[in-house]
């Protein structure tokens, strides 16, 4: 029992990608050595940690087949109205609790515009990505805000002196949505509205009740990613980053996390945040200009899609096959 | 017998009063009545009508594009990316010294790959166009930095610079003739040839398609190709009228195209739609972005407002779609 469940994990896609990832780590740290050091494991754990928060809330809407393609406006938008904020002399933290509270309810309103009105979702999240995009730098004449205020800078520092706070955040998150998803109700529902919504919702459950939750989700997750970025440079950028969204998508989506819907988890995720982000700063440490890291990321979203298609083709094969055993065996199927 | 005609005559009519083109040309005068009174008359001054004119040609071309994919039920998102590569990379090679019309042909051609290439990789694996083509998007970005190396670069060519910024007459943009004829051409294409109804045909049913002998695969090849040709005409004309190309390109235009088409009445859906439809989608965005920015208003703002158009003019199609399906039921 204990060896065949052993089995099933080596077997696994996620074992597979781990093994991807650690060979990856290794062939950049024979091409250079300084690559596992302290400072560039920090560094690359700090980068990773605001793509990875991002990505967390994206995976949870692709797991019940939604989408949020204002990912990264919306994280610009958290850093901005959280740096307002604690610049006009509100406390921080009731600057990010406020500036949450902002992110839930652009979330509530993605929601409203795809399962009330009925928009296609990735074309009026694109919409709303440009009303925000607008907003901050209108707001902001796109200038830099500083954030003059030392006790937010906690993004910047380590926990115990090792772990970079960022990270910690991330990884209490993963911890936290990989229970939800895994442990509870609701995270069960959630793969049966993203596998069919016909029959989710024929099982009495309500579809739109779990998205809307995700929407504003994503929306809330998103802006926490801004805050985090914002109290780790101690200012607020109100510039476009629209490489982060893509790279929280292809780091979701190479985590083994359905892009149609019903299937990955958060420790897969894990893997896809941890693979992309060693990648590419591994590009970095190369030297190489950031245009080969932005184009390797594009094919990399390519090559994850198709893995995810050839997922999907599988699983529906094996179902394929189980029907048809059944459909042979008679006496089964009464 | 001319009362049949007649009565024929007044029911088109009727049903083009009701219809959605109407309603978005209402729209259009009201916006440019509204412009011109809060501008106090500079909006329909000739030079500034001259200037809408001029600024249409690159949004039509973009817009020709993807209408003709989302008539068949498909979408590109990464027109903004593939016409700036085009543009620099048509400067790029006009500056390594070679000829202009070579360069032209190379560049459109290399439109046109880019395109077949998103056909591609939406075709092998059964890719979302919108996600398929955000990836090519992002590979392209980085091609594009590529090429420009950190600088932008100069184009001093004279017949780029007539086609570009040129005037026939004193008063119609060489550029926007062009594009408007090409609108015109695809218009004709749509309607009155076998390839243009099996276009409706796929967007509509791909199934039926199928067995009516057409092949949605081959057919968004095709498709995707001829967008990728009318974005490289895009980021041409960008190229030709600034004379230099940067890594912004048109990118910022990149949505445009889409909003145009869905304003004009062409369904994400596929299937429905045509040219004189996109084009009063086109001149409602173009007057939209031009009155703004005569009255005033921030191109910071400016982003704001076209999001705000974009979820408008999808907010309507949905609408539109609830309609038909009622009246069908």
């Amino acid at each position: 029992m204990n060896v065949q469940a052993v089995k099933r994990v080596l077997k696994s896609k996620k074992a597979l990608l781990l093994l991807i990832t650690v060979v990856v780590i290794a062939a950049f740290y024979f091409v250079n050595p300084n690559y596992l050091s302290m400072d560039s494991i920090r560094g690359t754990m700090q980068r990773m940690s605001i793509t990875g928060i991002m990505a967390l809330g994206i995976a949870c809407l692709f797991i019940s087949g939604g989408i949020d393609l204002a990912s990264s406006s919306e994280c610009l938008f958290g850093g901005v109205v959280c740096g307002l904020l604690i610049k006009s002399g509100i406390p921080w933290g009731w600057a990010v609790a406020a500036t949450l509270a902002v992110g839930g309810v652009i979330g509530a309103l993605n929601a409203f515009l795809a399962l009330k009105i009925g928009l296609m979702p990735f074309i009026s999240t694109i919409a709303i990505s440009s009303v925000l995009q607008g907003i901050n730098l209108g707001v902001t004449n796109a200038q830099n805000i500083p954030i003059p205020n030392p006790t937010f800078a906690w993004g910047s520092r380590n926990l115990f002196g090792i772990l970079p706070i960022p990270f910690v955040i991330m990884i209490v998150l993963i911890i936290v949505y990989e229970y939800v998803l895994k442990r509870t109700q609701f995270g069960r529902n959630m793969y049966i509205v993203g596998g069919n919504v016909y029959a989710a919702r024929l099982s009495g459950l309500n579809p739109d009740r779990i998205l809307t939750v995700l929407y504003i989700n994503n929306a809330v997750v998103s802006t926490l990613a801004g805050i985090v970025l914002a109290s780790r440079m101690q200012s607020a950028s109100p510039l476009s980053m629209s490489d982060s969204q893509m790279d929280a998508i292809t780091a979701a989506i190479l985590g083994g996390i359905a892009f149609y819907g019903g299937g990955g988890d958060m420790s897969g995720c894990l893997i896809g945040i941890l693979l992309l982000n060693f990648f590419s700063s591994g590009l970095n440490m190369l030297a190489l200009e950031s245009y080969w890291t932005t184009i390797a990321s594009g094919l990399l979203l390519i090559i994850a899609l198709m893995f995810d298609y050839l997922n999907e083709r599988a699983a529906q094969r094996a179902l394929k096959v189980k029907t048809t055993a059944r459909a042979a065996a008679p006496g089964e199927a009464k | 017998m001319s009362g049949t005609t007649q009565k024929r005559t007044l029911t088109a009519l009727k049903r083009f009063i009701v219809s959605k083109t109407a309603a978005m040309i209402l729209l259009f005068i009201l916006l440019s009545a509204a412009f011109a009174i809060i501008s106090k008359g500079i909006f329909i001054k000739p030079k500034n009508l001259v200037n809408i004119l001029s600024s249409m040609a690159i949004s039509a071309f973009l817009t020709e594009g993807v209408a003709l994919l989302m008539i068949s039920g498909k979408l590109d998102l990464s027109t903004g990316a593939s016409g700036t590569l085009c543009g620099m990379f048509l400067a790029y090679i006009l500056r390594a010294g070679f000829p202009l019309i070579p360069a032209l042909v190379v560049t459109i051609v290399l439109g046109a790959v880019i395109g077949f290439i998103n056909a591609l990789v939406v075709n092998s694996m059964d890719i979302a166009p919108f996600i398929a083509t955000l990836a090519t998007s992002s590979v392209m970005t980085g091609f594009i930095y590529l090429i420009a190396n950190k600088k932008t670069i100069d184009v001093s060519n004279p017949v780029l610079k007539y086609y570009g910024k040129g005037m026939l007459f004193d008063y119609v943009p060489v550029s926007a003739l062009v594009a408007f004829a090409a609108m015109v051409v695809i218009g004709i294409i749509l309607h009155k040839t076998e390839f243009g109804r099996n276009i409706y045909l796929v967007g509509g049913n791909p199934t039926a398609a199928m067995l009516a002998g057409v092949n949605p695969k081959k057919m968004s090849y095709i498709l995707f190709s001829t967008c990728g040709f009318f974005s490289a005409l895009a980021g041409i004309t960008l190229v030709s009228r600034l004379q230099s190309a940067s890594i912004t390109g048109i990118s910022a235009q990149r949505f445009q195209g889409i909003t145009a088409a869905v304003l004009g009445g062409i369904s994400f859906g596929g299937g429905s739609g045509g040219m004189a439809g996109a084009f009063v989608g086109l001149l409602i965005l173009s007057t939209f972005s031009n009155g703004l920015t005569v009255i005033g208003v921030s191109p910071h703002w400016q982003n704001v407002a076209s999001g705000l158009l974009l979820l408008f003019a999808l907010t309507l199609d949905v609408l539109n779609e609830k309609r038909i399906t009622n009246t069908v039921a």
